[in-house]
């Protein structure tokens, strides 16, 4: 059992001292070059990209799509707003309405007292008509 | 391409020896850069990745995000510190990216499709039989090494490289010293932990 820990603990060991073993690299002569020529694709690809999407951002888009939405909301509720003003502005002139013509100056059917009390109607205004009321 | 650079230049100027050239274009000025740390990068990603093509595919990226972020650099940190932690996170990255990429492979294997990306690195030994043991052993290592959590998996490794002190490496990955050694403490022990299971049910 001991050599059989003894053989794993120096399979350990060997393996570990591999990473030890790892040598150690020099960058090719050319690795300059091709970084250069990597950012150059890369600055190019870019600049192609660029003058398709012009100066496409992300959060700029953002912002103006927030901007629309917040412009499309203010104006759906301005307009709901004014139909409700239309509405009230509606009931308005049919309360004036009622009170320009509900005047006795403007009715035509005119209510009548006698003297037992009884209430008769007559169709003709005594002002529509000229003749002063009785 | 200068402009990137340009606009970084009062921050990377002051750093190493770009201090002493002050006329020097952008452009020089971000080459002398790449000629001071491609090594160092190269190093850094190989030690995660384990494999010349790849870490090397990955330094020039790194060095790529490192014109192309130049001028948001802030000199909180070295800009030795800043690049190497991003050779790190390029690094960490793209070892994420193999693991999906392996989850796939396998999967593709059980429906039939062998993946010829799965290669390791090759070893330097002329010896048939010990360059198969070690491609073994470099294999249940790398396995062992990506169990690790990440914080743990990147402290030890940059311990293993020379030119990282205990201090930089806590720079890099924006902690203490003492968190750095008690990491490097526990990725040991995990890792021997691990080889210990695969070793003795092998």
């Amino acid at each position: 059992m001991k050599r059989y820990d003894k053989q794993t603990e120096e399979q350990i060991e060997e393996t570990m001292r591999l990473l030890d073993s790892l040598p150690s690299l020099k960058a090719s002569p050319f690795f300059r070059v091709h970084v250069m020529e990597r950012i150059d694709a890369l600055q190019r690809k870019e600049f192609e990209s660029g003058g398709i999407r012009g100066s496409f951002n992300v959060r700029l888009a953002l912002g103006a799509m927030l901007v629309a939405v917040n412009i499309g909301s203010a104006a759906l509720f301005f307009t709901s707003s004014g139909h409700i003003g239309r509405i009230s502005d509606a009931s308005g002139a049919i309360e004036q309405l009622h009170d320009d013509y509900a005047g006795p100056e403007l009715a035509y059917y005119v209510e009548t007292v006698d003297q037992s009390g009884a209430v008769s109607g007559r169709e003709d205004n005594p002002k529509e008509s000229g003749q002063p009321r009785r | 391409m200068e402009e990137s650079a340009q606009a970084a230049l009062p921050a990377a100027a002051k750093i190493g020896s770009l201090e002493n050239n002050p006329a020097t274009s952008g452009d020089r000025l971000f080459k002398a850069l790449v000629s001071e740390h491609q090594d160092m990068v190269l190093n850094t990603c190989y030690r995660f990745v384990m494999n010349r093509e790849d870490a090397e595919d990955l330094a020039q990226e790194v060095f790529v995000e490192v014109f192309r972020s130049l001028d948001k650099f802030r000199e909180e940190s070295k800009l030795s510190t800043w690049i190497y932690r991003i050779a790190v996170t390029k690094s960490l990255d793209h070892l994420r990216r193999m693991k999906r990429k392996k989850r796939f492979s396998s999967l593709k294997r059980i429906i039939g499709i062998d993946d010829p990306a799965e290669e390791l690195p090759s070893s330097s030994s002329d010896n048939p039989e010990q360059t198969l043991a070690e491609k073994e052993n470099l294999a249940v290592l790398q396995q062992a090494l990506n169990a690790l959590p990440e914080n743990q998996k990147t402290a030890f490794l940059l311990s293993k490289q020379d030119g990282y002190s205990n201090s930089e490496i806590a720079e890099i990955l924006q902690t203490s010293v003492s968190a750095v050694e008690s990491l490097v403490h526990r990725a040991k022990k995990n890792l021997h932990d691990r080889l210990h299971d695969y070793y003795q049910n092998r």
